[in-house]
């Protein structure tokens, strides 16, 4: 008993070593070097110096501007959509209210790069609308979608994921008995919601509108595919600069977003705490859904939220289509006339173009795997134990949340673009493994945060019961504990796969030709004017999309809901 | 005592720091069902996990059949434990969950399958074994988390207040379903609860626990009819404490301390009484409480029947001869 309960101690003094030099290797050391980079030159604080010259450039100050208004526009035009869902879906009797709920969730499955290549293939130069409009209008130019106007519209439609989760739960902890009551008192309808339900929802509305505007200002998937020539949003500005070997300047512009960033995602968590406490937790009578009386506004509304329900559900279904269509018909087609699994043989067949799906099936794979591993080891000592190393450790497993990720990526390069100590004076960048060590640490907050709750709701009694038949940690923990934890387990490394394959800000900043990733590959093939490249990337994005899908249904079987985090637009 | 099958000698409970309960002593006769009675946060599930071993105790010893099992890891204590909502594993069979003790001491497969078959025969869920705990009822559950407790041969078992989740029809069934495995199986049972009516229902002998002391150690009866403190007479039963003037009023004798009388021993229209006055009246079913006003004290009396007194109305109020609780203060 005593040799093996000294095996058990090496065994953790070893795991929390090694999680320690991971930590401080792969997450404080890039963001101390990115820091380092950003504000010294030759040894000295030369910040200003660094933002002067930033300003200088023509480009950086056109991308701040784009970003600026584009990041306020999209938030306008946000929560328009968005308060129209919710009202559609929980507040007014629209019928088909099931099928609306399908389509308006589609920005779960449809995200990111998926989404920024999905409507390309619609309405982008060789899109099937555009193919249709072109059969309608000959003047039109194929690239009439290409521009602010395309960023605007994709991320109108495809960042009110946010409204669709939050705004309609706030909405359901309406008690409708406070709407009886003034409407027993004589309220009209205008004033019902003005002044009962807007209070109760309106920390939830500010909290969403922020994530909207984070998710925004942040947009990089998007204009990178359909901002063309001319439109350039600041995300773009810092991958530039890092290719054009600046890695200073991308640092500095990174960190001056992730201030800004910072500073909306802590006002955010704000308003969230103020939302969560204003509405309670308490069993209210649900809200009922009202009949609209007007006849011509029932009417307009109902036709718009079909409408609305269209635009969400046609690029899917085209992408879906056209995936089993011939290359040749993309761009000329408008309905493919005949079908073929050509396209899928090429992908699945071991080819070049299954080359960048097997890359990130494996990368993600290793960074989940090692996720999960890292946080099944961490997570119950940091429930357990309660000291100064513990809560260190639980604030930098959190840190890359906070974080921007394009600042961790300039982090990451410009500690390992030289050979160093922490990992054997080795050149990680350029090599295989940059990459998949940058998904791990994206990895880690959402799996700690769920593991966490895993761990704390196992009731103690268990690990009492199973300690007093005698059972070793170890074992409790492979017998006990695991069986417990396993289902969120299994989810939170579903979701987090799902959410590497299609992850675009790191990959973009470190992967290499012995490493090109799906979302890399995807966006080449969307603006690629080759019709087998874009061939080939609407089965990967029909694969991605089949593969959340699976992983979302899973997570209502397992009832644990998916929380979504600032999507990678 | 030599047929004590378990005995705490000055055991000091608790936690590096805070000692919870000091200076215990219990000896347990083989057989017996022992109620450690207590309100919440009296230290009784720290006691319950000292003599398991999954608590060090802090100083004394914990004897099984003479045998000194103070500072022996848990597996080697050899009683079992039946957890508040039994702590069944979720994700094992029946079957697993008894069977776990003996997969931990590696016995082999012929004998695992032996022994869990015994025990599940005896505790009647043979036919439950490849089920869930989920799928299972709360009289089932139970059965199953007895068995687990059962199955290494323990002679000894602890219940941490098992009860105390269920709904009151559920619970009575569940006493009486533990007590006549208990005389089934033949084990000893320290049972733990707050509920006065699962100790005095169940129990050859009540310890009752309060701020890490024992207050008193008899059987259900004795608490009740000879309470040792006012604890104790406010902890079981519903009493009146009766003011200094009060008592000296009804009972004869000037009191120095307090005095309590349970409601049942409040007598109405007897002969020579002492007028009180009928503030409310509340039917209860079974019997009513009477809230009375005497001579500027409130005072609550328990009746039977359907002859009550109306609201408003001055009544006779005596008392049951020698039935009040009286604690005289020994200092001045
Ligand atoms: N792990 C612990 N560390 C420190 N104090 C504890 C711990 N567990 C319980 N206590 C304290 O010990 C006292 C007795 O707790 P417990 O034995 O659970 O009481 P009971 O079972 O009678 O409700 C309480 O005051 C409680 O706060
Ligand atoms: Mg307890």
């Amino acid at each position: 008993m005593n040799r093996s309960t000294r095996l058990d101690r090496v065994f953790y003094w070893l795991g929390l070593i090694v999680i320690a030099w991971a930590v401080l290797t792969f997450l404080l050391v890039p963001m101390l070097a990115a820091l380092q980079a950003a504000l010294f030159r030759h040894g000295s604080l030369a910040m200003f110096d660094a933002v002067s010259e930033l300003a200088r450039s023509r480009r950086v100050r056109a991308a701040l501007w784009n970003t600026v208004w584009m990041t306020a526009a999209t938030t306008l035009t946000v929560t328009i959509v968005g308060m129209f869902q919710v009202a559609v879906l929980e507040y007014f009797r629209v019928p088909e209210r099931g099928f609306l709920k399908i389509a308006f969730s589609t920005p779960l499955v449809f995200g990111g790069v998926v989404a920024a290549a999905g409507n390309n293939f619609t309405y982008g130069p060789s899109g099937a609308i555009t193919a249709a409009l072109a059969a309608l209008f000959p003047s039109l130019p194929r690239d009439w979608f290409i521009g602010w106007f395309g960023v605007l519209f994709a991320h109108t439609f495809l960042m009110t994921s946010f409204h669709f989760l939050f705004l309609r739960a706030a909405m359901r902890r309406v008690d409708y008995s406070t709407i009886e009551a003034a409407r027993s008192m004589g309220a009209s309808e205008m004033t019902i919601l003005r002044r009962v339900v807007l209070p109760v929802i309106l920390p939830t509305v500010l909290a969403v509108t922020l994530l909207t505007l984070i998710t925004a200002m942040g947009s990089f998937a998007a204009p990178q595919v359909l901002g063309g020539r001319d439109f350039h949003m600041l995300s773009q500005m810092v991958l530039t600069l890092n290719s054009l070997r600046r890695p200073d300047m991308a640092a500095l512009l990174a960190l001056l977003m992730g201030l800004v960033l910072m500073g909306l995602i802590l006002l955010s968590q704000y308003f969230e705490a103020k939302g969560a406490y204003t509405a309670g937790a308490k069993a209210t009578t649900r809200i009922q859904l009202r009949a609209i009386r007007n006849p011509l506004a029932r009417i307009v509304v109902t036709a718009l939220a079909y409408l609305l329900a269209a635009i969400y559900l046609m690029p899917v279904a085209l992408i879906v289509l056209f995936s089993f269509a011939p290359a040749s018909s993309i761009g000329i087609d408008v309905l493919p006339s005949s079908f073929t699994l050509a396209n899928y043989a090429r992908v699945l067949g071991g080819g070049a173009a299954f080359v960048p799906f097997f890359n990130s099936m494996l990368m993600s794979s290793i960074a989940v795997a090692v996720g999960l591993a890292i946080t099944l080891f961490a997570v119950p000592i940091m429930v357990r134990k309660h000291s100064w190393l513990t809560r260190g450790l639980d604030i930098c497993f959190v840190l890359p949340w906070i974080i921007p990720t394009m600042l961790l990526a300039v982090g990451l390069i410009v500690a390992f673009d030289a050979p160093n100590p922490l990992v054997g004076n080795l050149v990680l960048l350029g090599s295989y493994w940059l990459l998949p060590i940058g998904y791990v640490i994206f990895s880690l907050p959402l799996m700690v945060r769920f593991m966490r709750s895993a761990f704390i709701g196992i009731d103690p009694a268990f690990d009492d019961a199973a300690r007093a038949m005698g059972a070793s940690g170890p074992y409790r923990f492979r017998r006990v504990v695991l069986p417990l934890v396993a289902p969120t387990a299994i989810l939170v490394a579903g979701m987090k796969f799902n959410n590497l394959l299609a992850e675009y800000p790191l990959s973009a900043f470190l992967y290499n030709i012995n490493n090109k990733p799906l979302p890399i590959a995807i966006v080449d093939g969307a603006v690629s004017a080759d019709p087998d490249q874009a061939a080939v990337s609407l089965v990967y994005v029909t694969l991605i999309m089949a593969f959340s899908l699976a992983v979302i249904l899973i997570a209502e079987r397992l009832s644990l809901g998916r929380t979504p985090e600032s999507s990678n637009l | 005592m030599a047929d004590s099958v378990l005995s705490l000698n000055k055991l000091d409970v608790g936690f590096p720091g805070m000692t919870v309960v000091r200076d215990l002593n219990l000896d347990v006769a083989d057989g017996a069902f022992v109620s450690l009675l207590g309100p919440s946060g009296s230290g009784k599930s720290s006691v319950l996990r000292t003599i398991a071993g999954l608590l060090p105790a802090l100083g004394g010893r914990v004897l099984l059949e003479g045998q000194d099992i103070t500072a022996l890891p848990p597996e080697r204590c050899n009683v079992g434990i039946v957890f508040q909502n039994y702590a069944l594993f979720p994700t094992m069979s029946a079957f697993e969950n008894i069977a776990f003790a003996l997969r931990v001491a590696k016995k082999s497969k012929a004998e695992v399958e032996r022994r869990v078959g015994e025990v599940a025969e005896m505790a009647g869920i043979s036919d439950q074994l490849d089920k869930k705990p989920a799928n299972m009822s709360g009289g089932q559950q139970q059965r199953v988390a007895i068995a687990r407790a059962l199955v290494t041969g323990s002679r000894v078992l602890l219940f941490d207040e098992p009860l105390s989740n269920l709904d009151a029809k559920v619970r009575a069934a569940m006493r009486k379903e533990i007590k006549r495995l208990q005389s089934e199986l033949g084990f000893t049972a320290i049972f733990v609860t707050h509920d006065q009516e699962d100790a005095l229902t169940m129990s050859d002998l009540i310890v009752v626990l309060n701020h890490g002391k024992i207050e008193q150690i008899g059987d259900g009866r004795t608490l009740y009819r000879k309470p040792a403190t006012p604890f104790i007479c406010e902890f079981i039963g519903v009493s009146n404490e009766l003011a200094p003037p009060l008592a000296a009023r009804l009972l004869g004798y000037d009191v120095k301390g307090r005095s309590f009388l349970r409601h049942e021993d409040v007598l109405l229209g007897a002969v020579a009484g002492v007028p009180a006055r009928v503030n409310h009246v509340e039917f209860l079913g079974a019997h009513s409480r009477v809230d009375l006003e005497v001579e500027g004290h409130a005072l609550s009396a328990m009746l039977i029947g359907d002859q009550l007194p109306e609201p408003g109305s001055t009544v006779s109020l005596g008392i049951r001869p020698g039935a009040a609780h009286v604690f005289q203060e020994v200092t001045g």
